[in-house]
């Protein structure tokens, strides 16, 4: 037969098409492998996913990802493609949330009514913890989807940096404001690029941490919230709307005690009114007992997590970390991005400040994770001196070798020549470069740019969080 | 270009005509008649043009295949000889090409194409088919051999389907794409649902092949309801027992003791019926009251204690108001009424409400058969007056309405069908008189007075507590919609449905068209990323209103345009391509500004480069003129191009901006 292909996508459609009726308050929830793709309609009645409400008629294309669709009314969904996994549920917790939701709401409708500079005029600022694979992540979304329908504009901050990253890479916290509706096919959709896109874009702050867990490296973690917690307050007392609307922070992972500290620093600098305790009874009443006497007032509420939660294996984990990544270079399948080849020269005047990400520097300021040094170093290099204050250190020349290949660079808002330790520490991110190739006797690194023209010199900051990946 | 008073070579036109194929991106009826009307003046350069038009088919991308294929079909039947004659030669080629790369819709759509294309044209004296019968034949035999082959595939695919499936859910085969593939007389739509009104869709066989038409009369719906006399007669029980039928089978509306809670489950799917026909036809007033008295008849019962006759009454009403709602799927869908579920899909009732009427009367009434063959259902059938010949949808919302007054549950004079999203609660429901009325316990109420703001949220019964959020508040989903209930069919944006709402979904609809356009554009320019801005300004940036605000949209486009502008600067010393190996191209000039590149030998790559040059798309551009192009300067779209066709300044837009900028460019060069 002279028609290559024909066959494979005649019997792939004729096949793997069906339906699936949803009577109200059911979730259909389904898994798409890294390579396959499904395609989702709704035909009849409403649905959401994760908060974000499916328009009838549409394709909507998923690729790589454990998802879910639920109905308060009931649907008809027709499905195209084979998902690994499918099936129809009826124990939700979302009419929980939903409750969530509305007592937000009329906390945000108070914050309305009241005058534009009086105190009360702050929205809920509400903070999701729980244990890993809890469904944090989730929820953020469905909150958020819920406040943009209502024509809310809240701030979602994200400081769960061994996450996926919320419109950035992993191994950053990030924020942004949501006043449009989010991509239903894409997590929270996507940063700026130059090609127009039919979901509006969102433009957030990033700072680069470069870990996978805020304790490899508390004090530097506890800095960029800070940084951050100054931004986002600025931002919400000059804009009455978001302010209004208040708050939805994703915390990193929580599942025990050891974090109390961290926790109550988030709480100070956001100046959290509400925390979400999901799915951990015991970290609820720790929580609980913690903010029982704190001023100002703060609602520690107990969430049940979603019984469609699925624990993703670290395999899937990773793949949906280097899906971020390869996401940030080259788009998606409704927008494909062209990054450019660049040759960072490190000899050169105009020169790179290529820093690094140190995690060895406890809560004390003493190391911890010796193994984690990169060999040769040792831990009193890093202890004291300013370097390690600010958990960077700067990369000496000869250091340029090749375990920086396959690894993501952050390229700092601060300029190379100018910056000093404690700059480089707290600087926000302009963007991240890929490293291909490290040239150790010319001093050059052959990195994928995203935008392009010259790499801005600005200082280059190297982490160990997301690892290195290959991308093709 | 018919400015030009010197006729154009063929050369030129044909060049000037792929130019205008390339912007061809979706299936505007327009924009394929716009292009054949150019065909035809220039007659004279028919063979480069039909090449020009093939070479197009062969390359573009599988998306834009169709309507490229119907440019063919639009002038091979509008202008015919020597189109047809130049079509014909590589007919085979250019149509199995497409046909292998594209998907399955797009397939069908051709086949329906090629359908036409064995018989003559209509309106013309010919008699001859359009493409001669020994090009189509050799077409049709390849496709019948493809098919096979697909239909064995999907046999061995069955087997396991069903193996897989099991036997519990037979509408998974039922709904699968499979079977053979049957030659619908429907009109070709456009494949991406992109429903403008101007989809050009080749000429229906129906005018002039009498088996597509009897194929037609196979797709027409039967009804199947027989006529009616008159609504208001029919005894409440007869109501009840359709209204089961109906799918509302809730024990609470045939049951002897109805509850409050059976009753909310019943009005649940009306309530979303009724919003999804609502939606479609928004200023339908019977439908608005309706949907009104549902909602606010749900507040009620989630709220109040009803004494046990008051509820029987709703019951009434209810079953009254489900026939309303559910009779107009069954006239057009007969053979799912009897297993409609809950919210059956009201697609066919876009003129609900007063049109109904209408809708019927084309049916004519010897046709209607009482073909409900469903045994289990003989009441119905006695049922003389089920169809809404009379007007029952209008008539049943007020008679809800009118009893509810009566009752004392609602206050007379007092409603307002509109949805009105004032700041003040406007009191649709009075407290008192609900307390009067009713004489039920004091219970501190929700009272939803319609959309909007409407919600009392201060009296809202929930707090920010782990034992608050626990319970279940039946009315709490609609209060996440009914804020602002005027939804964005493409992207679910939503707004409030006062004017000022209205005014922005219509500035918002028309931002969709311009990004769409955007879209379509953007695929000729390599796209990157941008750097994300710094905290001062992320401070100060606010993206609301990006679409409506004009301002706003230049404010947004500076910011990011900055870096951009950074970038790009930089851009031209560090872009090189190697130099190409085929020698015919090694003089190649940037398609922008029609320079050539400067060559030198790169220092890093130890190879010859064109210096300042980027690949994108399979050309080579100059750095700085493609970061030009893609910028995308909404400004300069008011060009205007094709001097005959003054109001198509989308369709040609694309190259007329490259041209600006092309000598825009190259005077910046000069004055550098």
């Amino acid at each position: 037969m002279a028609l290559p292909g024909l066959d494979l996508t005649e019997s792939s459609n004729s096949t793997s098409a069906f339906t699936r009726e949803l009577k109200p308050h059911n979730e259909f929830r389904f898994e798409v492998g890294p390579t396959s793709l499904i395609t989702i309609r709704l035909t009849a009645g409403t649905a959401e996913l994760f908060g974000t409400e499916l328009s009838k008629g549409l394709p909507y294309v998923f690729t790589c990802c454990k998802s879910a669709i639920y109905t308060w009314t009931g649907c008809t969904l027709s499905i195209d493609g084979t998902p690994l996994s499918e099936y129809t549920s009826d124990e939700t917790p979302m009419s929980t949330y939903l409750n969530l939701h509305v007592a937000l709401e009329k906390l945000r409708v108070a914050a309305s009514d009241c005058p534009p500079t009086a105190d009360g005029a702050k929205g809920p600022r509400l903070l999701l913890i729980g244990p890993p694979d809890a469904g944090k992540t989730t929820l953020c979304k469905i909150l958020t989807g819920y406040a943009i329908r209502q024509g809310r504009k809240p701030m979602v901050v994200s400081l769960d940096c061994g996450g996926e990253g919320v419109l950035s890479v992993p191994g950053t916290i990030s924020a942004a404001s949501f006043g449009s509706v989010m991509d239903v096919e894409d997590g929270f959709g996507s940063s700026p690029m130059s090609a127009p896109s039919a979901i509006p874009v969102k433009l957030p702050l990033v700072y680069y941490y470069g870990l996978e867990a805020p304790e490899s490296g508390i004090r530097r973690y506890k800095k960029l919230v800070t940084r951050m917690g100054v931004a986002v307050n600025s931002r919400l007392e000059e804009d009455i709307e978001s302010n209004n609307t208040g708050l939805i922070i994703d915390a990193p992972s929580f599942d025990s005690q050891t974090n109390a500290d961290l926790l109550s620093y988030i709480v100070a600098e956001f100046s959290i009114t509400a925390i979400a305790v999901l799915g951990s009874e015991r970290l609820y009443n720790t929580t609980l007992k913690a903010f029982a006497s704190a001023v100002p007032a703060v609602s520690v509420i107990k969430l049940p997590n979603s019984t469609g939660v699925v624990d993703r294996e670290p395999s899937f984990k990773k793949s949906c970390r280097d899906a971020a990544v390869k996401k940030y270079f080259f788009g998606d399948a409704k927008c494909t991005l062209s990054p450019y080849t660049v040759s960072l020269e490190f000899d050169s005047p105009a020169g790179f400040a290529p820093w690094e990400v140190v995690d060895a520097v406890g809560a004390d300021g003493r190391g911890t994770n010796i193994s984690f040094l990169p060999i040769g170093e040792d831990e009193t290099a890093l202890r004291g001196g300013e370097e390690g204050e600010n958990g960077v250190r700067r990369i000496e020349v000869a250091d340029i070798d090749s375990r920086f290949e396959n690894m993501v660079l952050a390229v700092l808002q601060v300029d190379a020549k100018d910056a000093g330790a404690k700059d480089v520490g707290e600087s926000a991110v302009m963007g991240f470069v890929y490293v291909q190739e490290v040239d150790e006797k010319a001093r050059r690194m052959k990195v994928l740019s995203p935008v392009p023209g010259r790499v801005p010199a600005k200082a280059l900051l190297a982490g160990k969080w997301p690892e290195g990946m290959f991308l093709t | 270009m018919s400015f030009n008073d010197e006729v154009p070579s063929p050369e030129e036109l044909a060049e000037d005509y792929r130019s205008s194929l390339e912007d061809l991106s979706v299936n505007s009826r327009w924009e394929i008649t716009n292009l054949t009307v150019i065909a035809k003046e220039n007659i004279h350069a028919a063979q480069a043009i039909s090449k020009v038009i093939e070479e197009h088919i062969q390359k573009t991308s599988p998306l834009r295949k169709l309507p490229a294929l119907y440019l063919l079909d639009s002038i091979a039947k509008n202008v015919g000889t020597p189109y047809t004659l130049f079509f014909g030669r590589n007919l085979y080629r250019t149509f199995m090409d497409a046909y292998s790369l594209v998907e399955s819709p797009v397939r069908r759509k051709l086949e329906e194409m090629l359908q036409t294309w064995k018989q003559p044209v209509p309106g013309s004296t010919s008699s001859n088919p359009l493409f001669p019968a020994d090009t189509t034949r050799k077409i049709d035999n390849a496709l019948i051999k493809a098919r096979t082959a697909a239909v064995q595939q999907q046999q061995k695919q069955m087997k396991q389907d069903s193996a897989r499936f099991g036997l519990g859910q037979p509408s998974v085969a039922a709904n699968a794409n499979s079977g053979p593939y049957r030659s619908t007389p429907t009109p070709p739509t456009l494949a991406n649902g992109h429903s403008q009104p101007g989809v050009y869709t080749p000429p229906s066989a129906q005018n002039f092949d009498s088996r597509s038409d009897q194929l037609g009369n196979r797709g027409t719906p039967q009804p199947t309801i027989q006529d009616t006399t008159s609504v208001t007669n029919i005894s409440n029980n007869n109501y009840q027992q359709l209204a089961a039928h109906l799918g509302l089978a809730s024990s609470s509306l045939i049951g002897i003791a109805p509850t409050a809670d059976a009753l909310l489950n019943d009005i649940r799917p009306l309530i979303t019926t009724t919003q999804s026909r609502f939606a479609e036809n928004p200023w339908d007033t019977e439908v608005q009251k309706r949907l009104k008295a549902l909602l606010d008849l749900q507040t009620i019962l989630s709220t109040q204690q009803l004494p046990s006759d008051q509820l029987s009454q709703i019951k009434d009403q209810l079953s009254r108001i489900a026939i309303s709602v559910h009779v107009p799927p069954i006239v057009s869908q007969p053979s799912h009424a009897a297993n409609t579920p809950a919210a059956p899909a009201p697609l066919s009732t876009a003129g609900q409400g007063t049109n109904l009427a209408a809708l019927l009367n084309t049916f004519s009434k010897p046709q209607m058969q009482p073909a409900r063959a469903n045994s289990s259902l003989p009441t119905i059938l006695n049922i003389p007056t089920i169809a809404p010949g009379g007007g029952s949808a209008p008539i049943a919302p007020k008679n809800l309405f009118e009893s509810l007054i009566s009752s004392g549950l609602l206050k007379p004079g007092g409603p307002a069908p509109q949805h009105i999203s004032g700041t003040k609660p406007s009191g649709l429901l009075n407290a008192d008189l609900l307390l009067s009325g009713l004489m039920g316990p004091q219970i501190p109420s929700v009272i939803r007075t319609g959309a909007g703001s409407g919600i009392n949220w201060e009296t809202l019964d929930i707090e920010l507590t782990s034992a608050s959020l626990k319970l279940t508040r039946p009315i709490f989903p609609s209060i996440l919609n009914d804020s602002l209930p005027n939804k964005c069919g493409s992207c679910a944006r939503r707004f409030t449905n006062t004017e000022q709402g209205k005014r922005e979904k219509a500035a918002h609809l028309d931002w969709h068209f311009r990004v769409h356009q955007r879209i379509a554009d953007s695929t000729k320019h390599a796209q990157f990323r941008s750097w994300y801005i710094g905290e001062e300004d992320w401070i100060k940036f606010r993206e609301d209103e990006e679409y409506s605000n004009a301002t706003n949209i230049n404010q947004t486009a500076q910011a990011l345009e900055k870096h951009l502008a950074a970038a790009t600067e930089e851009a031209s010393s560090q872009n090189f391509v190697p130099v190409p190996n085929d020698p015919a191209l090694s003089n190649i000039t940037c398609p922008v500004c029609k320079e050539k590149f400067a060559t030198v030998l790169h220092p890093e790559t130890e190879d010859w480069v064109l210096m300042d040059a980027i690949k994108s798309g399979g050309r080579i551009y100059h750095a700085s003129c493609l970061a030009e192009i893609s910028k995308d300067n909404p400004s300069t779209s008011a060009a205007i191009s094709r001097g005959s066709t003054p109001d198509n300044s989308t369709a040609s837009k694309g190259k007329r901006k490259a041209d600006d900028l092309a000598s825009v460019t190259n005077k910046i060069k000069k004055e550098k």
